[in-house]
């Protein structure tokens, strides 16, 4: 079977993922079922996907990890990813997670990164250093979605601007799709889809239980203390 | 030189059933990976996706009326026409059935979720098949004009 048939059975043997990731139904499948489907994959692909993994997920890195030792994980996983034909998939989320580390920067009032510094990842850098005050970096035609990412960043919509974000990438996912394809890249795809879905649908169910107790603490009012046994 | 013109009109002879085979093994074991894929997904139609991933088989069939109506005596007069015409409708039919396979896996990945566009779905592979069925056709047409000895 060629490269391009490698996968047909495991990608035919997975529910299409909904139009939107914002939608209220459950996840299509769920993380035992995927991981059980994925058993499949070649044993190099499986390297490969687990090492897109540790890239990616913030649990594998810990939140201490510095610009430097995470641009060293990238290199050294960056031949992996590119023989196997994703590490454009990869690059795209780096570069956007780039842009929104440099609105912070310049909303903390920090100077423009020095020209030698690691800050970020992308063709872009320099380009973004040099653009410091302009307002989208002078790379607004680039990235259409960046001017409404500063809206909410001034006006501290963080789940607004969480929304885009993930709008963005899966708009972007679903454009690197090719429908006559069944490889390894379109099983990736497929994976990063689900991984935003997946991730939206946590976001909505921690927002939610965040907002119960906010209400659940209101309504109690003074009575709290009374419950909590504090109250004589 | 003589020996080998008559080895190309042997190869023209079988070439079509061959081809049309090899095209249908490829073509089949596509689409027949999607339904095996598809059958974990769904409830339902089973039998229909099964039935769809043999839809490339047409091929091979096609193959063996064109030999057996390219059948004659292979001699320096009929080679180059036995050669010509079954190597081309061959590579024509061993083409289409892997690209209908191609179709057929995308339609049984679509359909899987989406019963409702299951006939539609497979319109291209049907397509596919009408490019098929005229290089077999005027094969046969064609191969009259070979001379018969």
């Amino acid at each position: 079977m060629s490269k391009r048939h490698q996968y047909v059975d495991l990608l035919a043997s997975l529910p299409a993922l909904p139009v939107t990731p914002f939608g209220r139904e459950p996840l299509p499948i769920s993380a035992i079922r995927l991981e059980h489907r994925l058993v499949t994959l070649s044993d190099a692909h499986r390297d490969t996907l687990e090492a897109l993994e540790s890239l990616l997920d913030w649990r594998h890195l810990g939140l201490e990890l510095s610009t430097e030792a995470y641009i060293r994980c990238y290199r050294q996983a960056a031949p992996q990813l590119a023989e196997h034909g994703v590490l454009e998939l990869v690059e795209a989320l780096l570069e956007q997670r780039s842009l929104m580390t440099a609105l912070r920067r310049r909303r903390r009032g920090d100077p423009a990164p020095s020209l030698g510094e690691t800050w970020g990842f992308g063709p872009r850098l320099a380009h973004i250093s040099a653009h410091w005050q302009a307002p989208l970096f002078g790379v607004g035609p680039v990235f259409p979605w960046l001017a409404e990412a500063r809206e909410h960043l001034e006006h501290d919509r963080p789940r607004k601007l969480e929304g885009l974000l993930l709008e963005e990438g899966w708009r972007r996912l679903d454009r690197a799709r090719r429908h006559d394809r069944f490889d390894f890249r379109e099983v990736v795809i497929y994976w990063l889809r689900w991984r935003l879905l997946a991730a939206w649908r946590r976001y909505n169910a921690e927002a939610a239980e965040r907002r119960l107790q906010a209400d659940i603490e209101q309504g109690l009012g003074d009575y709290e203390t009374l419950f909590s046994g504090d109250g004589n | 030189m003589e020996q080998l013109i008559l080895a190309l009109g042997w190869a023209g002879l079988y070439g079509p059933m061959a081809l049309g085979a090899i095209g249908s093994i490829i073509g089949c074991a596509i689409a027949g990976q999607a339904a095996i894929g598809a059958l974990l997904e769904t409830e339902s139609g089973h039998g229909r996706f099964i039935g769809l991933s043999a839809m490339p088989s047409s091929q091979s069939i096609y193959g063996i009326v064109v030999m057996f109506t390219l059948q004659r005596p292979v001699t320096l007069a009929t080679s180059a026409g036995l050669f010509s015409v079954g190597i081309l409708a061959g590579v024509a039919l061993l083409l289409s059935a892997v690209y209908q396979g191609n179709c057929c896996a995308s339609a049984i990945n679509s359909a899987k979720s989406k019963p409702e566009i299951f006939g539609l779905s497979i319109a291209p592979a049907a397509i596919v098949e009408g490019f098929g069925v005229f290089a077999f056709i005027f094969a046969l047409v064609i191969a009259g004009n070979i001379p018969a000895q």
